[in-house]
Parts: C-alpha cells; sequence; structure tokens
C-alpha cells in the first residue's frame, strides 16, 4: 500500500470522528431539561397518611398511654421514652441511623423551621457534642447532669443561620463509649418536650 | 502492516486528546415575587440578587418603572422604553458568545412595529424607584435595529456588553431602549413576569467547557420533575427571612449549592412513591462518607469526578448505601446513577429534601468559576431557580418550579 493511501486513510478516519463527535455534542445539548410548572398539587393530608403509612415499619414500638401520650419502646437498643400527643414519628432506623420525631408535616416542601415548628432526632453514636462543620456557631453552652443514672451533657447551640438547637448526650450503660445523642430543633419555645422525653427516659436491657 | 499501524495510532490519538468543542445553552431566569413569604413585606429587590428585572417606563403617564408581563418600546406622541438588567452572578465567564433573545408579539392594535436602538447604562444605578426624571446615562448605544416581527424572537449579540459588566470596566447597570420614533409605534416583548415561561428572555451562552468537566445529571430519578427550593447563592423567591435569606449554607465556599424536595411529578401524571433514592449525578469515586443525626450535614456522602470537579449530598434519612444496602466507603467507584443513599431530613433540615454542592477542588466558591460551566441535565447550575405562586394580594405562597431529570437509577 503506498504512503500516500495510509496518509488519505489516516486523514478520513480522523474527519469521519470528528464529525461524529460533533454530532454526539450537537445531540446531547439538545437534551435540554424539561421544566415543569404548576401549583403543587400534593396536600398537606395526603402527606400525613403517608406518613402514617410509614410508621407501619418502624423498628420500635409505639404505644398509647392513657392521658394521650404516646411510649416509644425499641428493645434492640434498649430504650424507652415517652412524648407527647401532636408528635408523630417519620423515620425510625435508630439501628442504622435515626430516629426522627416531628410536630409538623415533614415531608412538605419548606425551609426553615416556622413558630411553633419542631424535629426531634436521635442517633447512637460515639460524640458527646453537637458537630455543626457546615453551618457556624454563633453562640453555644453545655451543662452537666444525670440523665437515666446516667452522667450526661446538654448542649444549647445557635447557629449562624439563627436555628437554635438542644441536644443531649446520653452514655449507654450496656456499651459505655457509645452515646445516644438526641437533639431538637427549631422553636426553642418547645424544647422542654425534648426535656420531658430525656426526663422520661429508660433503659430496657 | 504500516497502514494497520497508522490507523491504530490515529484511533489511540482520537480517544487520548480531549475534544475541544464548544456547547450552547439557555438561561431564562425566574423573576421574584414583590412580596416576601413571611410577613408580606415589601421582598429585597437588590438588582444584585434579582436574577433579571425588568420593566417599562413612559414619559407620560407611568413616570416609574412598571415590571408587569411585558416590556414597551415606541409611543404615539409619549415615548416608552424598556429597561433591563441581568445578575450576573454564577453564570459562565468569559464566554465565546452571549446572544439576548426576546419574545416579540403583537399590541393587537392599529399600531406599527419600529426600529430602536439599544443603549449599555450607566450611573445612577437603577431599581425600582426609577423615574423618568432620574432615568440613568448611557455609556454607549447601537441601532437602530431592525423592529421585530410579531411572535417571533428577536436577538442581538450581548458578547461585548457582557464582557464589559464581567470584567468590570463598565458596572453593569443593565440596557434601555430607546424607540426611533414614536407614532403609533410599538415593540411589545414578554417579559420575565409572562405567564408563559418560554416566552421569556433568554441569554443564551456559547463556551467552551474546561477540561474534564462531567456532564451531570439531576441526583434523582428520570421520569419526574423534582422542585427546587434553593438557588445557588442562597436565595429563593419564597422564603425572604433574613433568619435564611440567603442561607449560608450556599454562600460563601458552598455558593454553587442548590436544595431538591421530595416534592416531584410524574411524566404523564402521579408522584413517586416512597423513599426517593439519591443518584449519582456522574461517575465518581467516594472521597468522604459519613454524618450522624446530631451533626449539622446529617448522613452524607462527597464523590470526586476527576479533574477536581466533586459533588456532595447532604441529609440522607440513613448513612449513605447502595440500593442492595451494601454501606458506602471511601475510594468506593460509583457510576452515574448509582443510588447513594435515600433522601431525608437529618441534621439542620427541616423537610425532606437533597442539599447538592457543586465543588471544585473542595471548594463551591463563587470565584471558582469552573463550576460557572457545569450543565446539569442540559441547564447551567444557575437555571436551577425557585419561582413562586402568589395569592391574590401578591404574596407568594408556595414553591412552583420542577426541574425533569434523565437520571436512570442502575439499579445497583
Amino acid at each position: 500500500m503506498s504512503k500516500k493511501l495510509t496518509i488519505l486513510i489516516v486523514v478520513a478516519i480522523i474527519l469521519i470522528a470528528a464529525v461524529l463527535a460533533g454530532w454526539k455534542l450537537h445531540f446531547s445539548d439538545n437534551q435540554q431539561t424539561t421544566i415543569v410548572q404548576t401549583a403543587t398539587t400534593t396536600t398537606e393530608s395526603d402527606m400525613l397518611t403517608d406518613t402514617q403509612q410509614n410508621n407501619e415499619s418502624l423498628t420500635g414500638t409505639v404505644t398509647s398511654t392513657t392521658n394521650g401520650q404516646f411510649i416509644y419502646r425499641n428493645d434492640k437498643i434498649g430504650i424507652q421514652f415517652v412524648f407527647p400527643a401532636g408528635w408523630h414519628i417519620g423515620s425510625d432506623s435508630l439501628n442504622n441511623g435515626t430516629l426522627q420525631l416531628f410536630n409538623y408535616d415533614e415531608r412538605m416542601p419548606r425551609k426553615g423551621f416556622s413558630q411553633g415548628m419542631n424535629k426531634i432526632e436521635a442517633d447512637i453514636n460515639t460524640h458527646n457534642v453537637y458537630f455543626n462543620t457546615e453551618y457556624p456557631e454563633k453562640a453555644s453552652s453545655t451543662k452537666q447532669i444525670t440523665v437515666a443514672g446516667q452522667k450526661s451533657v446538654q448542649e444549647d447551640l445557635e447557629l449562624a443561620t439563627g436555628l437554635k438547637i438542644r441536644a443531649y448526650f446520653i452514655p449507654m450503660p450496656s456499651q459505655p463509649d457509645l452515646y445516644f445523642g438526641i437533639a431538637v430543633y427549631g422553636d426553642p419555645s418547645n424544647f422542654y418536650v425534648l426535656d420531658n422525653l430525656v426526663q422520661s427516659l429508660s433503659w430496657v436491657k | 502492516m504500516r497502514t494497520a499501524f497508522a490507523v491504530l495510532l490515529s484511533l489511540s490519538l482520537l480517544a487520548v486528546l480531549p475534544v475541544d468543542a464548544q456547547v450552547t445553552v439557555d438561561y431564562q431566569p425566574t423573576p421574584y415575587p414583590l412580596k416576601r413569604n413571611y410577613d408580606g413585606g415589601s421582598m429585597p429587590q437588590d438588582l444584585n440578587i434579582v436574577h433579571l428585572y425588568d420593566g417599562w417606563i413612559n414619559n407620560s403617564y407611568n413616570t416609574t418603572l412598571v415590571r408587569d408581563g411585558r416590556l414597551q418600546t415606541g409611543g404615539w406622541g409619549d415615548t416608552y422604553e424598556t429597561y433591563i438588567k441581568f445578575d450576573l452572578a454564577g453564570l459562565p465567564v468569559n464566554p465565546t458568545q452571549v446572544v439576548l433573545w426576546l419574545k416579540s408579539f403583537s399590541r393587537g392594535d392599529s399600531s406599527t412595529t419600529v426600529p430602536f436602538g439599544l443603549c449599555e447604562l450607566g450611573s445612577p444605578q437603577w431599581d425600582t424607584t426609577l423615574t423618568w426624571l432620574t432615568l440613568p446615562s448611557a455609556v454607549t448605544c447601537a441601532g437602530w435595529f431592525t423592529p421585530p416581527t410579531p411572535g417571533n424572537w428577536w436577538g442581538i449579540d450581548f458578547t461585548p456588553w457582557y464582557a464589559q459588566w464581567e470584567n468590570g470596566t463598565v458596572t453593569n447597570n443593565g440596557i434601555a431602549t430607546i424607540p426611533q420614533s414614536n407614532n403609533n409605534q410599538f415593540d411589545m416583548f414578554e417579559s420575565s413576569r409572562y405567564t408563559f415561561v418560554t416566552n421569556r428572555p433568554i441569554l443564551e451562552f456559547t463556551f467552551t467547557p474546561p477540561t474534564g468537566i462531567p456532564n451531570f445529571k439531576m441526583p434523582l430519578p428520570a421520569g419526574y420533575s423534582w422542585l427546587v427550593t434553593t438557588e445557588i447563592g442562597g436565595y429563593d423567591c419564597l422564603d425572604a427571612n433574613p433568619t435564611y435569606w440567603p442561607d449560608s449554607a450556599h454562600a460563601g465556599n458552598n455558593y454553587y449549592t442548590i436544595d431538591i424536595s421530595a416534592s416531584n411529578q410524574k411524566d404523564g401524571g402521579g408522584s413517586y412513591s416512597g423513599s426517593i433514592p439519591v443518584l449519582a449525578a456522574a461517575h465518581g469515586t467516594v472521597v468522604a462518607v459519613g454524618g450522624c443525626s446530631t451533626c449539622d450535614t446529617g448522613y452524607f456522602i462527597t464523590l470526586d469526578h476527576g479533574y477536581g470537579y466533586q459533588t456532595r449530598y447532604l441529609h440522607f434519612a440513613q448513612p449513605a448505601a447502595r440500593h442492595n444496602g451494601t454501606p458506602f466507603a471511601v475510594g468506593d467507584v460509583v457510576n452515574q446513577g448509582d443510588q447513594l443513599g435515600i433522601m431525608g431530613s437529618t441534621g439542620a433540615s427541616s423537610g425532606t429534601h437533597v442539599h447538592v454542592n457543586f465543588w471544585y477542588y473542595g471548594y463551591g466558591r463563587i470565584t471558582d468559576t469552573n463550576l460557572s460551566y457545569v450543565v446539569m441535565d442540559g441547564l447551567l447550575l444557575k437555571s436551577y431557580q425557585t419561582e413562586c405562586a402568589v395569592n391574590s394580594s401578591g404574596v407568594p405562597t408556595t414553591w412552583i418550579r420542577y426541574y425533569h431529570s434523565s437520571n436512570t437509577p442502575t439499579g445497583n
């Protein structure tokens, strides 16, 4: 095969590849996302129904008391506490992640906590201080407190966004290197709910 | 033999050498409402925040800037002028070309169209208080331009002025239209407040993407459109409460950050049922994974996509794990569409959403200009903007802007 023919073949391949690359780029450019704009169709009551359905998959159990409160019990973790009416468990994977209680519908799109809105969130972890790496801290204070017979830490902090948080870190009697961490976010006038919940906490194994 | 070698060599070179091709994307900003949600007061209308500040003014009847669904130039004895200013923060830096497109429409009366000039505006900077007596001076003017044909798009190469505003040689005070005459002559364009969103003003960018920039897709399942609640920079149309606006987690080192809510719409009707998987926006390697419920990030994962590009996903319901439940570890490789975790609301979060950071070598600052070229599902990051429905008093009531994903879950 002559040198000329070789060069011609190489040039032809480069041209074909360039055309294909250009076509691919043009094609991908046209795959622009579609924007949909409409009023929200999901209602608050729809979401609450979903939340109630979610409760069927709790890893702990929830029972109601005669005075309208609820008892949450998780035998695997060995923990039990009381929470008031008006709150629901939105997520319960305390064995691998988090336990969350809300006094509002958390599945509705929202930002920040309005007046009266709070979230309580718990996990089992190795630290006894709230980790805030994302938002700078405006103020914080800690105090020692005894919870369910364990020397624990209560921490109050306010992030730069204005979000107020109260957290408790309670050593697990069965695993002294681990803490039951539980925090309330949102309207500080409802922080007493976490205080009462923590005071009701007991170990069940 | 030599031929075969030459063919192989040229194919290898093609595979290795990056294709330095240009892309063209449209940017069509949304308007902010004029009132704020939390107390019905006036929404901040800082010209450096509002994505597109546009309106018209008249020397006789409407001597203060009017911001409705139209932009008017011309007059019938009197004079109408249009004022337009784009917020450039987060838009592509030093693009090859920027074209301004305006959609023209018929006024529906006996008027005809009119040639007009375009002027780059100087001082004073104008805002809601603009009146016919306080019109800013012109830096330079161009025209007269051929009048628009009603029903068609009218475009002009905007590149020189865009470059001046970007490099600071001229302060970005926007542009104004000047009619050549006013003998029952009007040019009518749709404004950023026009109801039909696809007819609003567009900036069309053409640029050469930096080497290695991934072809991102939205980190949520294809076949659905997802509600954006916080834009890059931390602003949104609903919650102008100074406590959260701008959201400091979408500013500073994390300017290029978007919040996407669980609220969604399925193609053809309905919505996603059950736990929502968060998907890898592009192929990458896990470089950080962790978090907790007593951490402001909640559960999270960070991916490195090569060439310095990274994405981070916060507030998972549980620790980051694949679809089959296998927890992620640093060094794991993921493909675009692999499940990273379940959308949740852990940490400093009040509602179920995913907070997506776009980083360049660990930072997502506005000065990390490589991120200004990031295109996700065909749109610039700056395009993922919020828009709000308003009640009869003009107070925004809810977010209404959903964005369609093409990210097909791999089922990993």
